[in-house]
């Protein structure tokens, strides 16, 4: 179990995937294990940044993974599968924001304050915050499981069901996008005669 | 190797692992790949602090399968078979016919409502009525008396009789002579005296004594 702790440290996914025996969590459920629940609500953080909203995305994928846990057939494969519904949760939970959002726009509703950043949170995870959302969808979905989650491209191409070279496709672009935008906000980060 | 290649090696390393011997060879020639290396290298940098500190982040204890119950929710919705409603909803219908039949035979609705008689004459033998309630329908010539209550502070006692009703009520008005004798007889014989317990004031109703007290 150590060494497994120490293997997988950089990597929660690994953690995750080694402590938990696929058939042991679901015999579990109700009520999954505290590793994989704080495990998900990462994932959906890094994707809504919002700890309510990634609550919720995680609460319904777990509902959903729950009452469609006999459609896994491979079990090995339950961490990716679980991956794979809370993305689309934060998906559909993005869309449902957008269009209350048009609706306030359309009725002049006084709008909610956006939710504020953490007060722990340095400038560099703040602004990947704030820059995240004018990333298109796939680029994005692809920059977080990649460089916040640390998924390879295999795990990350079976989580939103493209091709590995699609995934490579979308790393290259969203990085690219990621930092003309940050050049943008934060041109200081990038002068070379900067110290680090 | 021209720039795009290069720029494209380098993704590839940074996704795969490894190294590249050929592109650190065009590194070293080209200003302007090296720069957009170190922007990349830059962005890897703020990838990486935004990585460490989403770590801190965990699933408070509210997070899990089943009701939230610090944000309550809609209470689950009660679906009738449709069996029970078809029926239900013939039951209304049929007891609207009822109800339209009587009101355009009578051209009123029927009055069901009792009618209160007061009697406020005292009788030798028995609790004195206050009041009474004249039946109708299978009860109908039937008057129902009921007596002055007992009430203590717990419990209150009601003496129910019916009788036989006389025009105007005056059967149990009579004062005097045979006509009160043949009158005692009656009542006698048509009473059923009924005993009402009331506790605590409350609906808790209880026949007790039922004809053992004349």
């Amino acid at each position: 179990v150590t060494e497994s702790t120490e293997r997988t440290s950089e990597k929660p996914s690994e953690q995750i995937r080694t402590a938990q025996a696929p058939s042991r969590a679901f015999a579990e459920s109700p009520l999954l294990s505290d590793d994989t629940r704080h495990g998900l609500v990462r994932l959906a953080y890094r994707l809504v940044w919002n700890l309510e909203d990634a609550e919720d995305a995680v609460q319904e994928a777990l509902h959903a993974a729950e009452a469609r846990r006999t459609q896994l057939r491979q079990s090995e494969r339950w961490w990716r599968w679980l991956c794979k519904i809370v993305v689309q949760k934060c998906h559909a939970q993005g869309r449902a924001k957008e269009r209350r959002r048009r609706h306030l726009d359309r009725y002049l509703v006084d709008r909610p304050a956006p939710s504020e950043p953490r007060p722990d949170q340095s400038a560099e995870t703040q602004a990947v915050r704030s820059m995240l959302p004018k990333l298109p969808p796939r680029q994005r979905d692809v920059l977080v499981l990649r460089h916040l989650q640390g998924l390879n491209d295999g795990e990350i191409a079976e989580i939103l069901d493209i091709a590995p070279a699609t995934v490579r496709v979308h790393a290259r672009a969203a990085r690219e996008s990621l930092c003309a935008l940050l050049k943008q906000r934060h041109p200081d980060w990038f002068d070379p005669d900067r110290e680090s | 190797m021209n720039h795009e290649q290069a720029k494209q090696r380098w993704h590839d390393c940074t996704d795969q692992g490894g190294a590249d011997a050929e592109l650190e060879r065009h590194l070293a020639e080209c200003a302007s790949c090296r720069a957009y290396v170190r922007e990349m290298e830059t962005l890897m940098l703020v990838l990486d602090t935004a990585r460490r500190e989403t770590e801190r982040i965990e699933a408070r204890a509210a997070c899990r399968i089943g009701p939230r119950r610090d944000r309550g929710g809609d209470p689950p919705s009660v679906r009738f078979p449709a069996r029970l409603r078809a029926a239900a909803m013939i039951a209304v219908v049929i007891g609207l016919c009822y109800v339209a039949l009587r009101v355009s035979s009578t051209g009123t609705a029927p009055d069901r409502s009792p009618q209160v008689v007061d009697h406020g004459v005292p009788q030798p033998d028995a609790p004195p009525p206050s009041f009474g309630l004249t039946l109708r329908g299978k009860s109908a010539g039937r008057t129902l008396v009921v007596a002055d209550p007992i009430s203590t502070a717990d419990v209150q006692v009601y003496w129910l009789y019916s009788s036989l009703a006389q025009p105007g009520g005056e059967a149990e008005t009579e004062p005097d002579g045979a006509s009160e004798q043949q009158g005692r007889v009656d009542r006698e014989r048509n009473h059923a005296l009924t005993c009402v317990t009331l506790h605590n004031r409350m609906s808790h109703d209880r026949d007790s004594s039922k004809g053992n007290s004349t």
